[in-house]
């Protein structure tokens, strides 16, 4: 009888393992997932001109609340607000100020992965120049 | 008792033990996924973005919110596939802009992440644009 009672609990402890790798990812999004400091790179092209900027940036429900990087060769802050539907499409703008001016970029299209530490979208810039734009989270 | 618990054992550490080797076929490009490429040619720049819908043959099965610059659009052709087991990815998506009529983008290297949430590749449309595309899995 034990040892009957230990094969069932050694074969149910081989179907959970066996069952634990493909569990589902779950990646359902809610706007806390976009709290957290990240990287955000931008570039766009009209033209012959080029625009681009990059640093790190720490969101809280939905606002940028700290960030600092560079836009084109300037040094620049951050400000601005992000949303993120159930789906994962993310809205929402990166703006900042640089050496007497003001810039900002908008998402027109944009998606978070599965993983929920990587944004990829589309937008523009405050000229409507055409823009992609990567946020990597770092925490 | 102690072999079925030695195998117990063995199960565990392969279980736990470094990466395995990830098989990556077709079936693995089925689903929504949200495009964005951006690129350039000579003193122009452009973007796509958009959702596309994979059969499990690859084939663009569906899209939408598409658009080839500020012109919407529709991905309506063509598709990816898997290219041999370590992701490569290759094959071409077609589609009609609005503004700008019938478009593609060749895959020119690509591949599929391991997690297979992702799809990376430097194509080319048909307009000689030089793209940088990302494709992120789009959940259900």
């Amino acid at each position: 009888m034990g040892r009957h009672k230990n094969l069932v609990l050694g074969l149910g402890l081989a179907a959970w393992l066996l069952l634990l790798p493909a569990a589902p990812a779950g990646a359902a999004f809610e706007g806390p997932d976009l709290d957290g400091n990240w990287e955000f790179f931008a570039l766009g092209y009209y033209e012959v001109f080029t625009t681009y900027c990059f640093g790190s940036l720490t969101v809280l429900d939905g606002e940028i609340v700290a960030g600092s990087g560079q836009y084109h060769s300037a040094p620049t802050t951050f400000r601005g607000s992000l949303g993120l539907s159930p789906g994962g499409q993310v809205v929402g703008n990166i703006a900042g100020r640089y050496d007497g001016g003001e810039y900002h970029y908008e998402f027109v299209s944009g998606q978070m992965n599965p993983r929920k530490d990587t944004i990829v979208g589309s937008g523009r810039n405050h000229n409507w120049w055409m823009c992609t734009f990567y946020l990597v989270k770092t925490n | 008792m102690k072999k079925l618990f030695g195998l117990l054992v063995l199960f565990a550490l392969v279980q736990a033990g470094p990466a395995r080797a990830v098989d990556f076929s077709n079936a693995d490009l089925e689903g929504r996924w949200s495009l964005h490429a951006f690129g350039a040619y000579e003193v122009q720049g452009s973007f796509y973005y958009g959702q596309i819908t994979l059969d499990p043959e690859g084939r663009v099965v569906g899209s939408g919110d598409c658009a080839l610059g500020w012109s919407p659009a529709v991905f309506d052709g063509g598709g990816l596939a898997v290219l041999n087991p370590q992701g490569e990815v290759g094959g071409r998506l077609s589609g009609l802009s609005h503004h700008w009529g019938g478009f593609w983008i060749a895959v020119n290297k690509g591949w599929l992440n391991l997690t297979k949430t992702q799809i990376t590749f430097i194509g080319q449309d048909y307009r000689n644009f030089q793209l940088l595309v990302t494709m992120v899995r789009v959940e259900d």
